[in-house]
């Protein structure tokens, strides 16, 4: 077990305490760091940049989350069912699942182009024969959480698959014969012994969603852009890091990055426990 | 899931046959997007763009955009580094986790607890935290742009010392006493008796692992700037952001294919251990 | 008022067809125990008659009304699960207020009801338990307060002692049949354990491979078995069944012409129930001893058989054998069985 542990100290806890370290500096990779307190948070109190990208990304991780877990369900419960060609459909809808994200990405910069089968499919209904997807600052947050939730439904559909296996047939039976509807099985009986499953969605969810990097850094001009209206946190920590090369400035950010995370999930699992 | 043929679950017919025009409908756009790729790496680079949308390929060009690609950027060469990476990370981390879970599993070790969740709790850490210091720690230690900053860092990974842990605990504690009891060393305890127990819940894991590293995207663009070194997840976008010219989209269509490629063959191989663990994963979460 | 009557039942699963056109009718406040080996179809039978699954031929009638084409929860009937299936997420009391709720009665009633049917299983210092805190016994009463609650023509157990320790089945046995006296509801009651058919039964469906072997009380089958089937599977120790072929290959031709007496030329084995088998100083034949048990209220003898399979005689407190000895045995023609080449029972003549 020691070499687990070595290895672990050396490049997980070890850099959590050096980024943090690094987070009171500043540094250029190209000196040494210059130690300069909290200055760093302060700056990123008053940095136009970072508070907008705050913004970018809790509207980025409601956005998603919430059409994620929804729609996950949703789905799960479809294959679930009856369906006939449920084993087609089923496999259909995991593609989105296969390819990693960034190529996720490639894929929809092609079918997002402004001249692309998207704006084709609409012309009959909106007379444009161009739209900037992915370039308007209106549009392009809108494309690129539906991109992500594309992405991610099917995969989160899975784990409430599992959850749902975990439920005996048996209360289904006994339900129906309690004389419930199906509505009623499903909202008294499912639900409620799905929170388990429902609060590990959410939680994973919600912490892929505020770490929201390779989407926006491959599907916006200018990383971020257009006008920063893209910038999320992970995008701008990368920037500041580097494009910029300001790392302390990065780390600090990280750090803020960190500390909403750990706060966000503490409250879900708070929220979420049962006693059964 | 089996449901019995009860009486229950009977809808009118029209609603069937909505229900399932929708759900058909809906998969279909679901797996659209993907079938695109796929097919758009066999068209013609002009056919891409193309209004109305060529569902297949008018002019098949066969492997002509592969070819391309392979002469726009050092195609080969993300392939093998992709490949290279994931493999190492998936042996690597499968072995680390296996004994760092053994090790907590059945072992008494001061701090046992509190360890343990802290390694957990390191699952929620987001890679960004991390970037930076290991980024300034393998600059220290010399290994930006060679492949040991690629593929070291990487190694440990939080979610599955919290797997294995889960899956060794299940081994009864009296097969490794009657081990002890015949004279074997806790290595030869830990390679003869406890691993060949774990195989199902190694090959979910590695399924895993492999499919988070070939997809892994922030660290390699970070720990690495050289072309020959990148990884596949980095190289695909010099397709698609090149300085001068146009998107090349034939051969983006091309690398992306060929990127997802391995990650379908992993799953058709592997499908059964894959939910097993995840289910697993899911349950005891 | 709670009937019920199955016509030319059948039920096929794709290929494998588990039950195969029974016939039956359960009659009012009846108590019925459905028993057989593993697979025999006794559960799918239950489930059949609960609705929960759909007969692919025949019909079903509860108090005269064809059920057949009738959802569970309208059948009036309810069914004690062999997991009980109660709701996790729910106390004793929701659960068993459940089939109220969804129902629509309001929460004042619901507790009343509740409450009282508590009372009867006195679960009432329990109620606000969940399922995980509760013993299996307790969760047990709470499976069988929340059928009770919804008043059905008909109570359906399915194995529900099989997860209970010895001492335990035998006090809810008890328990079952109390409430029985009490509720004067019909009851199907479903097991393995030849031993619970016989104690809560006032008749006994004997079932093997999707067909009613016999249908009869609990004396009638164990005195009056309709083939060697049902007479070896009721009764422990094993019936002894003797073909005759062995008994004249042993010598014992008294005892051929005795049993073509009794039954007829076409007998082909006679059955002797354990405690009919007996140490006799001119016994009518002898056999070697080969184990013996001692139980305290009872002693069971093991002695060489005729084909192989031992013969077993059980004598009451504790009467001594030395194994390898040879003891002397006769038997009582009364409680005598005959069976013909097919298995089934001859009348004595």
């Amino acid at each position: 077990m020691s070499p687990a542990v070595l290895f672990f100290a050396v490049f997980a806890i070890f850099p959590i305490l050096f980024g943090s370290y690094l987070s009171l500096t500043r540094y250029n990779l190209l000196s040494p760091p210059v130690y300069v307190g909290f200055k760093n948070y302060f700056a990123l109190l008053h940095d136009q940049k970072f508070l907008f990208s705050l913004r970018n990304t809790v509207v980025f991780v409601l956005g998603s989350t919430v059409p994620i877990w929804i729609g996950s369900l949703i789905l799960a419960l479809v294959f679930d069912s009856k369906v006939p060609g449920r084993t087609v459909w089923r496999a259909l809808f995991f593609l989105p699942v296969l390819p990693p994200l960034i190529v996720v990405a490639v894929i929809w910069k092609v079918i997002l182009h402004p001249y692309g089968m998207v704006t084709a499919i609409l012309s009959p209904f909106t007379g444009l024969g161009e739209i900037p997807w992915l370039t308007d600052p209106r549009l392009s947050p809108i494309m690129i959480i539906a991109v992500n939730n594309w992405a991610l439904i099917p995969f989160f559909a899975m784990i409430w698959l599992a959850g749902l296996a975990a439920i005996p047939d048996e209360l289904r039976h006994a339900s129906a014969l309690d004389g419930a509807s199906r509505m009623q099985t499903f909202f008294l009986v499912v639900l409620p012994l799905l929170k388990r499953t429902a609060v590990l969605v959410a939680a994973l969810s919600t912490i892929n969603a505020f770490q929201a990097f390779i989407l926006q850094y491959e599907l916006t001009p200018d990383k971020g852009g257009p006008a920063d209206v893209n910038l999320t946190l992970g995008l701008l920590i990368w920037k500041y890091g580097f494009q910029y090369l300001r790392m302390g400035d990065a780390a600090a950010a990280s750090v803020v990055l960190f500390a909403i995370i750990l706060l966000v999930t503490l409250i879900q699992l708070l929220l979420g426990r049962s006693k059964y | 899931m089996s449901r019995s043929s009860s009486r229950e679950s009977r809808s009118p017919l029209v609603w069937q046959w909505f229900g399932t025009l929708l759900v058909a409908a809906f998969a279909l756009a679901f797996a659209f997007p993907v079938y695109f790729m796929v097919s758009s790496a066999f068209k013609a680079e002009n056919e891409i763009l193309a209004i109305p949308i060529h569902i297949l390929p008018y002019q098949f060009a066969g492997l002509e955009e592969f070819r391309r690609a392979m002469e726009i950027a050092p195609l080969a060469n993300y392939v093998w580094n992709s490949a290279l990476v994931s493999c190492v990370n998936v042996v690597c981390t499968l072995l680390l986790s296996a004994m760092a879970g053994y090790g907590f599993a059945k072992f008494n070790l001061p701090f046992k607890n509190f360890l343990f969740f802290f390694v957990i709790s390191t699952m929620m850490i987001p890679q960004q935290i991390l970037v930076v210091p290991l980024f300034v720690e393998i600059k220290y230690f010399g290994w930006v742009n060679t492949y040991w900053g690629l593929i070291v860092p990487g190694l440990m990974n939080a979610f599955g010392v919290f797997m294995m842990r889960q899956f060794i605990a299940e081994i009864p504690n009296e097969i490794i006493e009657a081990g002890r009891a015949d004279g074997a060393s806790e290595v030869q305890i830990f390679v003869i008796l406890v691993l060949p127990l774990l195989l199902p819940a190694l090959a979910s894991l590695a399924i895993i692992i492999f499919i988070w590293s070939w997809g892994n995207f922030l660290w390699p663009l970070v720990a690495v700037s050289n072309e020959k070194l990148a990884v596949l997840a980095v190289g695909i976008t010099t397709y698609t952001q090149p300085y001068q010219r146009q998107p090349m989209w034939g051969a983006a269509m091309a690398a992306a294919t060929l990127t997802t490629l391995p990650v379908l063959i992993v799953f058709l191989a592997f499908q059964r251990h894959f939910v097993k663990g995840i289910t697993a994963a899911a349950i005891k979460g | 008022m709670g009937s019920i009557e199955l016509k030319s039942v059948g039920k096929r699963f794709a290929t494998f067809e588990a039950i195969r056109s029974i016939e039956l009718k359960v009659e009012d406040r009846e108590r019925v125990v459905f028993v057989g080996p593993s697979g025999c179809g006794k559960s799918t039978l239950l489930r059949l008659i609960c609705g929960i699954d759909d007969v692919t031929e025949g019909r079903i009638f509860i108090d005269g009304v064809d059920v057949t084409a009738v959802g569970s929860a309208k059948r009036g009937v309810a069914m004690v699960f062999q997991n009980y299936a109660l709701y996790p997420h729910m106390t004793a009391e929701q659960n068993m207020g459940f089939s109220l709720r969804v129902a629509g009665v309001p929460k004042g009633e619901r507790r009343k009801i509740v409450r009282g049917v508590a009372a009867i299983l006195q679960l009432e210092h329990l109620l606000h338990r969940y399922p995980k805190e509760l013993s299996g016994g307790q969760r047990q009463r709470v499976a069988i307060g929340r059928a009770m609650v919804r008043r059905p023509k008909a109570f359906l157990f399915d194995e529900p002692l099989s997860n209970l320790d010895a001492a335990l089945r035998v006090e809810m046995r008890l328990e079952i049949i109390r409430l029985h006296e009490q509720l004067k509801t019909t009851m199907i009651y479903v097991t393995h354990d030849q031993a619970e058919a016989m104690t809560l039964a006032d008749r006994i469906v004997v079932l093997n491979s999707g067909n009613i072997e016999q249908v009869d009380t609990p004396r009638n089958i164990y005195h009056h078995p309709a083939n060697t089937f049902v007479a070896k599977f009721i009764g422990s120790p094993k019936i002894n069944l003797i073909e005759v072929d062995r008994l004249a290959a042993a010598g014992l031709g008294q005892l051929v012409t005795l049993a073509g007496r009794l039954f007829g030329s076409k007998v082909r084995s006679i059955g002797i129930r354990p405690e009919m088998l007996q140490l006799a100083k001119n016994g009518a034949f002898s056999r070697l001893c080969m184990n013996v048990e001692y139980f305290g209220s009872e002693t069971i003898a093991y002695f060489e058989g005729f084909d192989g399979v031992p013969l077993a005689a059980k004598a009451s407190g504790e009467t001594h054998f030395q194994l390898g000895q040879s003891y002397k045995l006769s038997f009582d023609t009364v409680g005598l069985v005959g069976f013909d080449t097919t298995g089934d029972a001859l009348p004595p003549l």
